[in-house]
């Protein structure tokens, strides 16, 4: 170690000690100090020298002989230099010495020069002259500092002066030229020689100076660094950082600086000084041994690193910079080293590489995306995984492509993603729709910070992304399958439970709530079973549900119990439950209520005993099939019957037995019925095994369950006795038909009730019933209401007496066509089919009876005539008497009159009949027309108005506006029809043939009468004229015969035939169509009545017809029968011609 | 048809004059007369009145006076009555004079009016 030493006094400084009145000069160097020294005290010199001269000048003219005199002029020019040297000595004292000495030569030169001018005379003392010039010449070294040439300026100088005075004085002296010049060049040469002496001298002397004073200045500095350097080592030793020490290689400690001992732990050199290291506890070099090895090898160890131990195993690490200090025979006298305590930036480096190779590893190796992206978007960093799920082949290709340019997002699925950055300057657990390379959408899960530097600036983005796209398919799944599965067991129709193992209800649907009355609350976390289950039944469901818990699923049944005390018999399918690891944690049950089931079975099963008790004693056969006809079973009666047995007759097998000429038709018929689910029946024959035939009537039923046909179920009865004994009776019946359809009278049998039984062909050909009217009392051939009490007072007799018979009784009966016939026939009472009947047998003596009523009426006629005609005779012959001449000559005016009369009288009757109607159908006809006219004029424009502007409302309104046209349209063929009821003027009659006005009628119904109806023409022959209104006449027939037209329905006829005698013409219209009742047969001709529907007819065609008839003198009449037809009977007048 | 036919309407009911003009005035250029006297008036100044159809029992004037009126200055024209009345005697007559082409009547058929005045004028 450096050893420290003082710092010394400044001895080594040179300086020229000066006299205090040069003070000015103190600080200049050391040479100018001691030329202004030596000039200081030269000058000095020449004044007490100058001194001396004026002395000795003064004495020597005294004393000389030549002289004898003071030369003042000499004496003043010596005093003169004396005063010129005092203001030297002052310039100098003033600090300007270089002027002060230049002024001192030259006026010392000039000095001389003067006394060499003034005392020419003495040419020694000239010379003289010359060497003091010399003498003074040598003194410039001393006093240039610059201008060194100015030397060779004096020389020159005072060269030229000696020449001009050598030149001057070689007269005066009177001296040969030659030693004149002599003298010259000699003092010359002499000048120039000392001139170069004196300026190499100085020259020498000056740089001899110099060298030595920069020496002294070396020197100087020299030291003065080696001051400052030992004063700098020695406080980097005390102060370093560095830690720096001197050991020996035996391990002592020679010196240590305080950072050593900091290092070390140690207040104090003196705790380890001259101790060898092992004695104390401080931290040493374990690798001690490598250290000394490598620096004994190369002298010195460079940035060696090494832990450090203390004994409790604390550690360091530092790293040293060492050399071995060696004496001149190389033997190392001790170690000299700098050591830096690195631990903790080791330790930290450590953690950072660590840390980064982490980071590195995670980043690489991430299974989440990670990226870096400036805030535009731009990527600068991805990781592998990130590259994965974007779909991309490596880092480079998404590198420098830009998140938010080139549509890495669905839509607008990250647009928060922006504001919640630029918000918060994070997002967490973000979730947005992403788009791999080839275009498929993921879902990812980003949770991204902005990173900024400390001025706030934002240096990039950093994200973490983690797909989540299957997760959300999952948790969506999983959530719609919740759902779906939640919702279903909260619709079921069964009872779902769901119990932990305890038995404690955890679960329950809402079907268990409806069924069994408990409220979710009220049986959640209860022990199900102690409340639900019917006792006798608990152990059988704690059994169950041990069982379940070691992972068997069953199914059982057990009674359940109701809040309200109701049982129920359920069906329970148990399973176990199962968290994700497979270990059963509860069960779930399945309740199907089984309670009607049950009860069905129940009722099955006696129904089936019934059944099978049934068939097995049944007196019929009895056989089951299947939907498709396919036998199942027979019974043994069936098999009796049909001679199969029970094997045969499975399937189709039956039909074996079937004689061939049934077997089809029962096929068919079989395969009809059952397909259809109805009932059949049928008869059929079996041929038995031996040949016999049995005949059978097969009857079978549907077995439809739920509304579907499950199978027939039938049965087969012997009915052959009853087949012989049916076709007997037939035989036996067709031999007395054959004898009552040939019987000319009506044979009938009826019911107590007026009920036909039976009745021969002449009962319908007389009276017109036909056999739908057998079974209806109220038909309209009837026994003649007044004769009603003979017959029932008859039959009533004959009932309750003991006689068989009745008398012959006479009644009259009006047929179907409302003709009254007389009858005479015998009641008698029989059994029928044990019923108490009556049998008639009646025969038709209408036309006797005619014949006798005609003439009691002609008779009574005749006798009316008789009366009137003696009447009249007698009035006549009265009148004649009186006014035998007036009449005779007023006659023909009478006549006149009177036929007037009768037109009025007709006419006034006409009006009197037609009075309302007429005058109200003439008054309001028009008034009713008129509205008609709006109305339908309003519909058109409504209907156009549509049509144009709106055909979709059109389409629906449609039927409204057919509705108004169809109204108006009744409306309107009522009031026509009305009008015909208003005329009053005559009409017109001209002479006409009806057969061409009935067959214009048919021709316009034609398309009514179709070829469904057949139209039965039979006109007279006869010639015959005939005057009607004909357009009249046309309404008149066109009405009847369209009533007979729309009486028919289906197929029909219509007969037509007219008679001409007598003056009159009949035209008879028969039609077989519906009839009409006796009821309405009154009403017929009223004024609207009409009993077609609503809209066919006004009710005013036969009221018009009837007035036309009436108008034409005519008579109209009507015949009929319900459901029988119509006879329409017109008679009219013919005229002569 | 290049123009629409010009046809004269008259009846004393403005509903009927009204809603006979939306039915046809898309057919027929009409005009409406409340009465016989206003409809010579209409004749006189609209000569190109082809057809001429009138109510029977007006006011003042009946439909067939009102057509006699008429005919004797416009004998071109084709005349016919709209009525809700029953054909009478002096109908008949103008019918059968030929005073009249036809007899329509009320409440009219839209249909049958636009062929018959079509079918009288070819």
């Amino acid at each position: 170690m450096v050893k420290k030493r003082s710092r010394d006094t400044n001895d080594i400084y040179l300086d020229v000690s000066l006299p205090g009145i040069l003070s000015n000069y103190k600080d200049s160097d050391f040479v100018t100090k001691q030329k202004v020294r030596f000039i200081f005290y030269l000058i000095w010199v020449a004044i007490i020298g100058t001194c001396f001269l004026i002395g000795s000048t003064i004495y020597v003219q005294i004393e000389s002989v030549e002289y004898d005199k003071v030369f003042y002029q000499i004496i003043s020019s010596e005093i003169l230099l004396i005063l010129f040297f005092g203001f030297c000595q002052f310039l100098i004292i003033r600090g300007r010495y270089i002027l002060a000495s230049f002024l001192f030569i030259s006026t010392t030169m000039l000095c001389v020069w003067f006394i060499m001018w003034a005392d020419k005379g003495n040419i020694i003392v000239r010379f003289d002259t010359v060497v003091i010039i010399v003498a003074l010449l040598t003194l410039l070294p001393l006093i240039i500092k610059k201008r060194k040439h100015a030397i060779f300026i004096y020389i020159i100088a005072n060269t030229i002066l000696l020449i001009i005075y050598a030149q001057y004085s070689k007269a005066l002296l009177n001296l040969p030229k030659a030693a004149i010049f002599d003298y010259i060049i000699d003092t010359s040469v002499a000048m120039l020689f000392i001139g170069i002496v004196i300026y190499y001298t100085h020259d020498i002397y000056r740089q001899t100076l110099n060298k030595a004073e920069r020496d002294i200045n070396n020197r100087i500095r020299a030291e003065e660094n080696l001051k400052n350097s030992e004063l700098k080592y020695t406080e980097i030793f005390e102060n370093a950082q560095i830690g720096i020490y001197q050991t020996t290689p035996d391990g002592e400690i020679l010196q240590a600086n305080p950072a050593m001992l900091e290092l070390q732990g140690l207040k104090s050199i003196d705790d380890v000084k001259n101790k060898n290291l092992g004695e104390v506890d401080v931290f040493l070099n374990r690798n001690r041994q490598e250290f000394i090895e490598r620096i004994e090898k190369d002298g010195y160890i460079k940035d060696f690193e090494s832990t450090w131990f203390k004994r409790n195993g604390e550690f360091i690490i530092v790293r040293e910079n060492a050399r071995a200090v060696r004496d001149n025979e190389g033997k190392t006298l001790y170690y000299e080293g700098f050591i830096v305590n690195i631990t903790k930036r080791k330790l930290a480096e450590k953690a950072l590489t660590e840390s980064e190779l982490k980071y590195a590893s995670l980043f690489e190796n991430a299974q989440i995306g990670i990226f870096q992206s400036t805030p535009e978007g731009e990527i600068l960093n991805v990781n592998p995984a990130l590259v994965r799920m974007l779909g991309y082949s490596s880092v480079e290709e998404l590198e420098g492509k830009n998140l938010v340019k080139d549509s890495f997002f669905v839509n607008a699925s990250r647009i928060d993603f922006e504001g919640l950055m630029d918000k918060q300057g994070f997002v967490n657990n973000f979730e947005s729709e992403w788009k791999t390379k080839n275009g498929e959408v993921i879902i990812l899960k980003e949770n991204s910070r902005t990173v900024k530097d400390k001025d706030g600036k934002v240096l990039y983005l950093e994200g973490f992304l983690e797909n989540v796209t299957e997760r959300k398919k999952i948790e969506k799944a999983l959530l719609e399958s919740e759902e779906k599965y939640r919702s279903l067991m909260e619709n079921m129709n069964d009872i779902v439970m769901l119990v932990d193992h305890d038995d404690r209800v955890l679960y329950v649907n809402n079907r268990f709530s409806e069924k069994l009355g408990y409220t979710e609350s009220e049986i959640i976390g209860k022990i199900g079973y102690e409340i639900l289950i019917d006792p006798e039944d608990q152990e059988k469901i704690i059994e169950a549900n041990k069982r379940r818990k070691s992972n068997i699923s069953n199914q059982y049944e057990a009674k359940f119990i109701a809040k309200d005390g109701t049982k129920f018999d359920f069906l329970i399918s148990g399973a176990p439950v199962k968290d994700s690891e497979g270990n059963v944690i509860g069960s779930i049950g399945n309740m199907i209520d089984i309670t009607e089931r049950k009860i069905a079975e129940e009722k099955l099963k006696k129904s089936q005993q019934l059944f099978q008790t049934l068939a097995l004693v049944s007196p019929v056969g009895i056989f089951r099939t299947r939907a498709d006809g396919y036998t199942t079973y027979v019974n043994p009666k069936w098999m009796k019957i049909s001679g199969l047995r029970f094997e045969e007759a499975l399937g189709n097998g039956w039909l074996k037995a079937v004689h061939p000429d049934d077997k089809k038709i029962l096929q068919i018929n079989w395969e009809l019925k059952s397909t259809k689910g109805e009932d059949s029946s049928a008869e059929y024959r079996f041929i038995k095994p031996d040949g016999s035939i049995v005949w059978v009537l097969g009857y079978a039923v549907p077995e439809i369950v739920d509304g579907r046909i499950q199978g027939y179920i039938g049965t087969v009865t012997n009915i052959t006795e009853r087949k012989i004994a049916e076709k007997k009776i037939k035989e036996s019946e067709e031999r007395y038909r054959t004898i009552i359809e040939a019987f000319p009278d009506i044979i009938m049998i009826s019911d107590l009730n007026k009920n036909i039984l039976f009745a021969n062909d002449e009962l319908e050909k007389v009276t017109g019933i036909t056999p739908k009217d057998y079974k209806n009392p109220d038909r309209k051939a009837r026994i003649h209401s007044d004769d009603m009490p003979i017959v029932e007072e008859a039959i009533e007799k004959l009932i309750s007496g003991k006689e068989t018979h009745t008398g012959i009784i006479e009644v009259r009966f009006i047929d179907n066509w409302d003709n009254i016939h007389w009858f005479s026939g015998i009641t008698s009472k029989m059994y029928y089919n044990n019923q108490l009947v009556l049998q008639y047998i009646a025969r038709d003596i209408t036309e006797k009876k005619k014949n006798e009523q005609e003439l009691t009426k002609y008779r009574e006629h005749l006798e009316l005539h008789v009366k009137e005609r003696t009447e009249e005779l007698e009035a006549t012959n009265e009148e004649l008497s009186s006014t035998n001449e007036e009449l005779h000559s007023q006659s023909e005016e009478l006549q006149i009159t009177l036929k007037n009369l009768q037109n009025a009288q007709k006419k006034l009757i006409q009006a009197e009949k037609m009075a309302s109607l007429g005058v109200l159908a003439s008054g309001v006809a028009h008034e009713i027309n008129n509205p008609l006219n709006f109305i339908r004029g309003g519909a058109f424009g409504l209907e156009d108005y549509l049509q144009e502007n709106s055909k979709d409302h059109l389409d629906n309104i449609q039927i409204f506006i057919d509705s108004i046209n169809e109204g108006v349209e009744r409306a309107a063929t009522i009031v026509t029809s009305l009008n015909h009821y208003s005329h009053k003027d005559e009409f017109k009659i001209n002479e006409c043939n009806i057969h061409n006005i009935i067959d214009n009628c048919l021709n316009i119904l034609s398309n009514q009468i179709r070829d469904v109806i057949g139209i039965e023409k039979n006109y007279t022959t006869k010639n015959f004229f005939f005057k009607c209104n004909e357009g009249k006449m046309h309404q008149a027939f066109l009405n009847i015969i369209t009533n007979a037209v729309q009486s028919i329905e289906g197929k029909g006829y219509i007969k037509i035939r007219t008679k001409a005698k007598n003056k009159q013409l009949q035209i008879q219209i028969t039609d077989n169509g519906c009839g009409i009742s006796e009821e309405n047969l009154l009403k017929i001709f009223d004024p609207f009545f009409t009993t077609k529907d609503p809209g066919k007819g006004t009710g005013l065609g036969l009221s018009i017809t009837y007035n036309i008839i009436k108008e034409h003198n005519g008579n109209i009449e009507i015949n009929s029968e319900l459901y029988s037809g119509t006879t329409v009977i017109i008679n009219l007048p013919l005229i002569n011609k | 048809m290049s123009e629409k036919i010009t046809l004269l309407y008259v009846d004393d009911e403005p509903t009927n004059l009204l809603l006979f003009e939306l039915n046809f005035n898309k057919i027929f250029n009409i005009l409406i007369a409340d009465s016989g006297l206003e409809g010579l008036k209409i004749l006189k100044e609209n000569p190109q009145i082809k057809v001429v159809i009138t109510d029977m029992r007006m006011p003042e004037m009946n439909g067939i006076e009102f057509i006699k009126a008429s005919k004797e200055e416009f004998s071109k024209i084709s005349y016919f009555i709209l009525t809700g009345y029953e054909i009478d005697e002096e109908i008949s007559e103008a019918l059968k004079k030929g005073l009249i082409k036809k007899i329509l009547k009320k409440p009219f058929n839209k249909k049958i009016i636009e062929e018959v005045i079509k079918k009288s004028l070819n």
